[in-house]
């Protein structure tokens, strides 16, 4: 591990070395003053700061992180109708479709239906859920039209965004309704999905727009591995609708709120011994709807913010019933200090309530009610204008699930000229055990021993204490002539206390029939040394023609912690090689053709097996590549037309396994599309 | 060293990675500087008030009646206090501009620009041939090809602010756009 370190170490020092000799002219924030006396060619080449990474507004740039944006361009060249499956084009990011309506989405490894490590937020509205420790992502189907833009940062980032902010976060930023005035009618029909978004904008008064939305998707079932159809499948139904009031100039006051509705069948794994169908076939629902105000006050160079949310998230499934409702206020502000200073600081108190309920409960906390109260600050200190900017801060943050935390972050960010940054960051984050870790009690049937039937029980432990991660970053950026540019960023990360379960003895018990019961505890079993590098190069040649190809290599080294037969949930589950490339032409006025082609590494599946569940031959995810191809024509009259397909190459393939999740994988098919919009 | 031989493969393709990089930096010539940054609104709203400079209006809104560049805003936009401060700030130099805020199109014939916000855009669209024959510069934030009513665009593309011009619908009312402008801009034919 240390030699190759130093070997990566060794390839990047003479690179720094080099850079270190450039230098030239620095660029600027730009005042009311200098923007006046600016010439026009000046202008048109300011960009426009874009980043929220750090809770205010930055250059995508100067932002000391690996960070990436999904514009609207983006996504209207996309192949994608949905925001997992937006996520492909994210450099560094693992995305897997698990069935018709779950994903295992991850950066920097680690990657699981449950995965805990990444932050999604929509309008800074935390999806995180603290029963599964994951995120749903079919509670994330928002109209693609209502999306602003997608802001991804890969690595930690809970200096200023709070505990799970790991290996990423991704903010979803949804259309203020004076950018959605009109009515928009978007259509898919295709192999895997059918939808019917509509949403309409519209001003009430000088200073008052509203927006609202509703969007029908149908997930239609995967394949199995022969090409049969197979049992998943799930519906939603979504409507929701957002006021904004511009009361003076410098405020602004929104009031956003969804409800949604669905039904879904899913494959678990078979071994579970809750009824459900014959091959784990499951029906469940989901619900849910949230309420958000937020106040914005924004002057020249200071800006604040109160938000306060209300949310509730049902999930019925494996018979089941879980609900969420989670109550947060949150107050951030920036401004600067003196000439060198940049401050940026907030709280936030978030009350959350988990109510657990079903024939067979799966947790030992049914009534669970927890709180999170945290402050933060962080600070950009100039040290040399414009050039070189060390960034410091810190999250303070106590709270049930993960108890008192300091998750610090320091980042320095040196750019030699305005082409050109390179960047270095160390940090602390935790993982907030969710109930599942704590209180899970999860009944397995194994099979037998010595002809007596055998069964195991996953239990979560009380004593379970929050995963942990240092992290050393470092990147570099650089914009090159004509519309090329390349974005590396390199990581080290040391992950302590990893989700494990340890092997009980076996224990005989006589009643009600004899047999053999184990005891399956959840432990911090794990350490794990991870390690990787993200290169992105785009090259716009020019306005309607464009390229990119991205290349992420990493991979981790576990260490067990604890004596004994210990086996790993938290596994590394991520491909050591992903490599895409995607083109858009616009060959003709109105014409524009997209490509996107991925190759995947295989993922090796972990040793978790001890439990007795048996693998069935493919039941794991080898290297698979995977090419989406679409022709667009703008009619006219507001009227678009996209036909293509997805995963053209094979007749269906499989993304993910790692034999810990409780959802079956299936194969994604083969899947023709066709798309309209019309606006109006 | 068991390590290195296990990883061999990825540490190939580090070093690919990294070597790929030199290659290319070494390959890069010197790129022209690069302007900073800016908020989007501070940005759109020094823009509107430089282009001013590169426009000749029609002669019936360069009599007596109309010595001073008048730039009106509709409706509530974010863009409006940056429009005030810049003009504030300059005092001297070139025709005076006096900025209006306006609430309706009523009054909107008297002016030089009108910068038309997001919200309104729909509300107005079928009134905007009228105002551009009335000798009005009609400027809206989405693009040309949503609004092809405007003689101007400023849409945010990825993370510029670029210049869109309705050539022939600005021609035909009888104004004249310095080439200056439009070499910088995406020109509608």
């Amino acid at each position: 591990m240390r030699l190759a370190s130093l070997r990566l170490l060794s390839i990047s020092f003479p690179l720094a070395a080099f850079l270190m000799m450039q230098a030239g002219g620095a660029a600027a924030q730009q005042g009311a003053d200098a923007l006046a006396s600016a010439s026009l060619e000046d202008l048109t080449q300011i960009s426009v700061d874009v980043s929220s990474f750090a809770r205010k507004d930055q250059d995508l740039w100067k932002t000391p992180a690996a960070a990436f944006v999904i514009t609207q361009e983006d996504i209207a060249h996309s192949a994608a109708s949905s925001i997992p499956e937006l996520l492909r084009m994210v450099p560094g990011m693992q995305v897997a479709q698990v069935d018709a309506g779950t994903w295992a989405i991850s950066a920097r490894g680690f990657n699981s239906v449950y995965a805990d490590r990444l932050l999604v937020l929509i309008d800074g509205r935390t999806l995180y859920s603290e029963i599964y420790s994951g995120v749903h992502w079919d509670e994330v189907d928002l109209p693609l039209d209502l999306v602003e833009r997608i802001e991804i940062i890969r690595g930690p980032g809970a200096a200023v965004w709070g505990a799970n902010a790991v290996n990423g976060i991704v903010n979803i930023i949804t259309k203020k309704p004076r950018s959605a005035i009109g009515t928009q009618v978007s259509s898919t029909v295709s192999r895997v999905n059918d939808q019917v978004a509509l949403t309409y904008g519209a001003p009430l008064g000088d200073r008052l727009q509203f927006r609202a939305s509703a969007n029908f998707v149908d997930r239609r079932p995967l394949e199995t591995a022969d090409g049969a159809l197979a049992f998943d499948g799930e519906d939603t139904l979504r409507g929701g609708g957002r006021i904004d009031w511009q009361r003076t100039w410098a405020d602004t006051l929104s009031l956003s709120g969804d409800m949604y509705k669905g039904h879904l069948r899913q494959n678990v794994l078979r071994e579970i011994a809750v009824p459900v169908g014959p091959n784990g076939e499951d029906t469940g629902s989901i619900a849910g709807g949230f309420l958000n105000g937020r106040w914005e006050h924004k002057t020249g160079e200071t800006s604040s913010a109160v938000a306060v949310y209300f949310d509730d998230q049902s999930r019925y499934e494996i018979n089941d019933d879980d609900r969420t409702r989670t109550a947060d206020v949150d107050y951030e502000a920036h401004r600067a200090a003196g000439e060198r200073n940049d401050l940026v600081w907030g709280g936030e108190y978030r009350f959350t309530a988990d109510h657990i309920s079903g024939p067979v409960l799966l947790t030992t906390a049914p009534e669970y009610r927890h709180f999170l109260v945290d402050g933060f600050l962080q600070d950009d200190l100039t040290l040399v204008r414009d050039r070189l900017i060390l960034t410091l801060g810190s999250k303070l943050e106590e709270g049930s699930l993960a108890g008192f935390q300091v998750q610090p972050s320091a980042r320095l960010l040196w750019a030699p000229d305005a082409r050109q940054s390179i960047w270095g960051a160390v940090s602390r984050a935790v993982v907030a055990p969710a109930l599942q870790e704590r209180a899970i009690v999860v009944p397995l049937n194994v099979g037998t021993v010595d002809g007596l039937p055998e069964t195991a029980t996953i239990t979560g432990s009380a004593s379970f204490k929050p995963e942990s991660v240092k992290a050393f970053e470092a990147g570099y950026r650089r914009r090159f002539r004509k519309g090329l540019s390349l974005d590396l960023a390199g990581f080290y990360n040391r992950n302590n206390r990893l989700t494990a379960i340890a092997v009980s003895q076996y224990t005989i018990v006589p009643t009600p029939e004899p047999h053999v019961t184990i005891s399956l505890p959840y432990v911090n079993g794990f350490d794990a040394h991870s390690f990787g590098m993200e290169a992105l190069l785009s090259w716009k040649v020019r306005p309607g023609l464009s390229f990119r190809i991205s290349e992420t290599c990493e991979a981790a080294h576990t260490f067990q912690r604890l004596p004994g037969s210990v086996y790993i949930v938290d596994s590394f589950s991520t491909p050591r090689n992903n490599v895409f490339g995607s083109a858009s032409w616009e060959f003709r006025p109105k014409w524009s053709a997209d490509a996107f082609i991925n190759h995947l590494g295989a993922i090796s599946t972990p040793p978790v097996l001890a439990t007795g569940v048996s693998l069935q031959a493919g039941d794991y995810a080898p290297a698979y590549t995977r090419l989406d191809l679409h022709v667009s024509h703008a009619i006219g009259h507001g009227f678009d037309l996209t036909a293509g397909g997805t995963n053209l190459l094979t007749p269906r393939h499989i993304e993910f396994f790692d034999g810990t999740d409780l959802i079956y994988p299936n194969y994604i098919p083969r899947s023709l599309f066709l798309r309209a919009r019309w606006s109006f | 060293m068991e390590f290195i031989l296990h990883h061999r493969a990825l540490i190939r393709q580090v070093c690919a990675a990294w070597s790929f990089t030199f290659v290319m930096w070494m390959t890069s010539m010197p790129a022209p500087a690069q302007a900073g940054t800016a908020s989007e609104d501070a940005l759109r709203a020094a823009m509107l008030l430089n282009m001013t400079r590169f426009i000749e209006w029609p002669t019936r809104k360069l009599d007596v009646d109309h010595g001073q560049t008048v730039l009106c805003i509709l409706g509530a936009d974010p863009i409006g206090p940056s429009v005030d401060r810049i003009v504030q700030s300059q005092a001297d130099g070139g025709k005076p501009v006096q900025v209006r805020h306006l609430a309706s199109l009523d009054a909107a014939a008297g002016c030089h620009v009108l910068y038309v916000s997001l919200g309104e855009r729909k509300h107005v669209e079928r009134s905007l041939p009228a105002l551009v024959d009335a000798g009005v510069l009609t400027v809206g934030e989405s693009s040309n090809s949503n609004t092809p009513a405007q003689l101007i665009g400023l849409p945010l593309v990825d993370d510029h602010i670029h210049i869109e011009v309705n050539l022939p619908q600005a021609q035909r009312a009888g104004f004249t756009i310095s080439s200056k402008l439009l070499r910088l801009a995406t020109v509608y034919h």
